[in-house]
């Protein structure tokens, strides 16, 4: 390692020290041990930047330290300590000594003309990839030289430790935790809460075991980080109003993370003046916007309740961006406010688990697995039950739906996730590489691998299909229309018989739709805007004669119905009388 | 906590802590050396060697069917699973059996026994550098032969009554049909590996006798007969055809599983 490398390692260790003491300067400007700590720190890398001729650190840390001399004698100055704060940030991901345009953007940051953009910052891998390769390395060594002496225990001892190695640095590579995501929330809170003339903390509840994959660390890190500021800004009252309010002058800002079955709940709450839900639809009106649901419109792209620009935007700007990450990651965001109490959101993201212990179980010929940790208990000889023609077990007083494969009887049933899945045995308890499924089977989640000669799927029970004679006769539609309207209608009759209704507003949206799932009957219109109905037919019939197919259409009855019934159309329905010939249709 | 219920016995349970537990199924059990008489050997499980006890003796002897591998290190001989239930209540175990156990519950009128620190304390268990012969019992499959003819450019495969040709290009690979697991589901009749993802088996209808399964782009068919083909492509307003012993099939040309439904 040379000087220079020398000089970013000292460089970082000292920026973290820096940052925690400006956090304290913030919350107390008069902490005389923060002042002392910060100004040590600049003092030792102007040393050292001079050391290695990084003559431009070494102004900036002279000028950086004669703030925190003058400050040994008075309180800090809270607009300063977040500007030096913001320089700091700017600095930190530097590698090479400052240009003559950093200085200046420096100068700029210390007299308030330049803001720091602090959203992009990086998550860095922080895992000594060195170490795990001179491990690995020693590792291979040990390995070859049994393998030479074929002393088998040796061999088998070497290969655990490798695979051992290998596993913990894969989880070191796939996973951040959430407590590093957050690492300098609190000093943006203080940062913007000071700006704003306000009084603002931030509270972390993280569970330890909450983390999230590193592929959408920096994506989660941003939309935290937009959320939080956003609280400060949008939230959080000033002092005075809050006094009058009877709330205490420092808002909370509480950010909490936890994983429950294989998904991370992050969410980020104030205790400021909510969402004014009325303000709110008012807007959306007046810009002509149609959905009126408050809690939806927020998270649309042309809304803000700022009625003056703002250099932060108003508590609209932007949500749409965060919603639009979160489910980029496949996961949800969900908003519930309460005036005058605060706002709270809740993001939901899947994170998955390279081993996860698989409980596999047989029902019939069909061996599945379901989640270890989705299982509450498996019982056996549960009290079954007949209600409005679905099954139910009753297992301590509370019932649970049965979910099942099979229509015969079953011996035990596995409680998970407010359902009872009827199995016949179980196989076992393993530990699986788990992957997800990317087949279009609406209850297979993913697929166990490497426990049989073939691949285990594994099954969401929420999806799963229902036990009961209501199941039997559930049956499958396919709506395919341009017209919303009639759409609405032909689902909502569909639903009524108890059928499922699956929708398609276009000739594609049909076709891929009858490519991808199985269906019992069809309702077609006929002028579709990208192509015929007739021709959605011929792909029903020619995937399965046996699907009851209706032409709906407004269309002249003798030009198109003998070209229909040419095809194997069951039913010609007219616009006018749908209803009553639908439900006589999907009846008889 | 959850407990994992297991039968020892006709009549006696016992119950794990589910937390401990590290996996449990039928495994093989091998001789180790010098083998302490409280130890019924030794398993192999995710490259670990574990301890076999077995807990027949205390409680009653029924056959060992299943095992319970713990993160002690000890794999637990049962007879079956019953179940996993949730137990709030414990009482102290009393007599004899006070020995190995020190905490029970009652479920549907019988006693279960907690297995937990106790009852191993004084087991012996393999040291972990013991050598162990351990045997692979992999059963074996039929591996689909292609027939050593010259330039094979085409698949006859047979499924119950549909006979049909498949070229060579969009067939992935052949496999025995024991290669895949059965899940009936729609048009799917199970998975298979195709290399290292899951593979849908697909048909109209079950296929009885499907002794092979032909791996296309996105899907497999089981087929109850396949045959690697030299053959002779014809091009008609019909659509491609295939000459196989003077007998003409039909070609199917597209990688794609929905496509070939349909087009069945």
């Amino acid at each position: 390692m040379d000087l220079k490398d020398l000089f970013f390692k000292e460089f970082k260790d000292k920026i973290s020290v820096i940052q925690k003491g400006l956090t304290k300067l913030l919350e107390d400007p008069s902490d005389g041990k923060a002042v002392e700590e910060v100004f040590r720190a600049f003092h030792t890398l102007k040393g050292s930047s001079g050391l290695v001729g990084f003559n431009n650190f070494q102004k900036v840390f002279h000028r950086l330290e004669d703030y925190l001399r003058r400050w040994k004698n008075t309180p800090a100055d809270p607009t300063i300590t977040t500007r030096i704060s913001e320089v700091v940030d700017f600095i930190s991901s530097k590698e090479m000594d400052l240009t003559e345009e950093d200085i200046k953007d420096i100068e700029d940051i210390l007299e308030g003309k330049k803001k720091v953009k602090r959203e992009s910052q990086t998550i860095k891998f922080s895992e000594d990839l060195k170490s795990f390769l001179e491990r690995a390395m020693d590792n291979l060594v040990e390995l070859e030289s049994s393998i030479i002496s074929q002393d088998r225990t040796a061999i088998s001892s070497n290969l655990r430790s490798l695979k051992k190695l290998f596993f913990d640095f894969y989880e070191k590579i796939i996973y951040i935790p959430i407590e590093e995501i957050v690492e300098g929330f609190d000093r943006y809170v203080l940062m913007d809460a000071t700006e704003l003339g306000k009084k603002a903390k931030l509270i972390l509840k993280i569970d330890s075991q909450a983390r999230v994959t590193r592929k959408h660390a920096e994506v989660l890190r941003d939309s935290l980080i937009h959320l939080v500021r956003n609280a400060v800004v949008h939230g959080i009252e000033h002092p005075d109003e809050r006094k009058n309010k009877g709330k205490d002058e420092t808002g909370k800002v509480i950010v909490r993370a936890w994983i429950d079955s294989d998904v991370l709940n992050v969410v980020v709450e104030d205790d400021g003046k909510g969402i004014d839900v009325d303000k709110v639809v008012e807007k959306a009106k007046s810009i002509g916007m149609t959905e009126t649901d408050p809690f939806k419109v927020i998270f649309m792209p042309q809304f803000s309740t700022l009625d003056k620009a703002s250099s932060k935007g108003g508590r609209g700007v932007g949500l749409d961006v965060v919603k639009s990450a979160i489910e980029s990651m496949g996961g949800e965001i969900e908003v519930t406010s309460v005036k005058g109490k605060g706002t709270k959101f809740h993001i939901k993201l899947p994170v998955g688990r390279y081993l996860k212990k698989v409980l596999v179980v047989r029902r019939g010929e069909k061996m599945f697995g379901i989640n270890l940790s989705d299982v509450e208990e498996v019982i056996s000889n549960p009290e079954i039950f007949e209600l409005e023609g679905k099954t139910y077990v009753n297992i301590e007083d509370k019932n649970y739906i049965v979910k099942d494969f099979n229509t015969n009887e079953f011996r035990k049933a596995i409680v998970a996730k407010d359902s009872a899945v009827a199995i016949d045995e179980i196989i076992g308890i393993r530990e699986a590489s788990v992957k997800s499924s990317l087949m279009d089977i609406p209850f297979i989640k993913g697929f166990a691998f490497g426990l049989y000669r073939y691949p285990v799927p594994i099954v969401d029970p929420s999806t799963m299909p229902t036990k009961g004679k209501e199941s039997i006769k559930r049956k499958r539609v396919l709506i395919v229309d341009d017209s919303p309207l009639t759409r609405i209608v032909l689902k909502r009759t569909v639903e009524k018989l108890g059928y499922e209704a699956i929708e398609g507003s276009s000739f594609e949206e049909g076709k891929q739709l009858i490519e991808k799932k199985t269906f019992d009957f069809a309702l077609l219109d006929i002028n579709l805007p990208d192509g015929s109905g007739i021709d959605l037919l011929k792909l029903v019939k020619s995937k399965d004669r046996n699907i009851k197919v209706a032409m709906i259409t407004a269309e002249d009855y003798d030009v198109y119905y003998p070209k229909a019934k040419e095809y194997g159309a069951d039913e010609f329905i007219q616009k006018g009388e749908a209803i009553e010939s639908l439900i006589r249709f999907l009846e008889e | 906590m959850r407990v994992l219920i297991c039968r020892a016995s006709e009549k006696a349970y016992v119950g794990f802590n589910v937390k401990e537990v590290v996996g449990v199924g039928q495994f093989e059990v091998y001789e180790i050396p010098q083998k302490p008489d409280n130890l019924l050997g030794a398993i192999v499980y995710d490259g670990r060697i574990y301890s076999v006890v077995a807990i027949n003796e205390l409680l009653g002897g029924k056959e060992i069917k299943t095992f319970v591998v713990l993160k002690n290190g000890f794999a637990v001989g049962v007879y079956d699973m019953d179940g996993i239930y949730k137990v709030e209540e414990f009482m102290e175990v009393e007599g004899v059996l006070r020995e190995n156990f020190e905490r029970s519950f009652m479920l549907n009128g019988t006693t279960v026994y907690l297995l937990e620190d106790k009852f191993f304390s004084n087991l012996p268990k393999v040291p972990p550098e013991i050598e162990i012969d351990i045997k692979r019992h992999e059963e074996t499959i039929e591996v689909f032969q292609k027939e050593e003819k010259s330039g094979v450019k085409a698949f006859l495969v047979e499924v119950d009554s549909e006979k049909f040709v498949l070229p060579k290009h969009i067939v992935k690979e052949v496999q025995n049909i024991n290669s895949a697991g059965k899940f009936h589901y729609g048009n799917i009749y199970g998975f298979t590996y195709f290399e290292g993802n899951p593979m849908p088996v697909v048909w109209k209808k079950p296929v009885k006798n499907a002794k092979w399964i032909v791996i296309l782009e996105d899907g497999a068919i089981p087929c109850t007969r396949v045959q690697a083909e030299d053959v002779k492509f014809e091009k008609s307003d019909e659509g491609t055809f295939a000459l196989v012993d003077g007998i003409r099939y039909k070609v199917y040309n597209e990688g794609n599983i929905g496509e070939l439904l349909r087009w069945i």
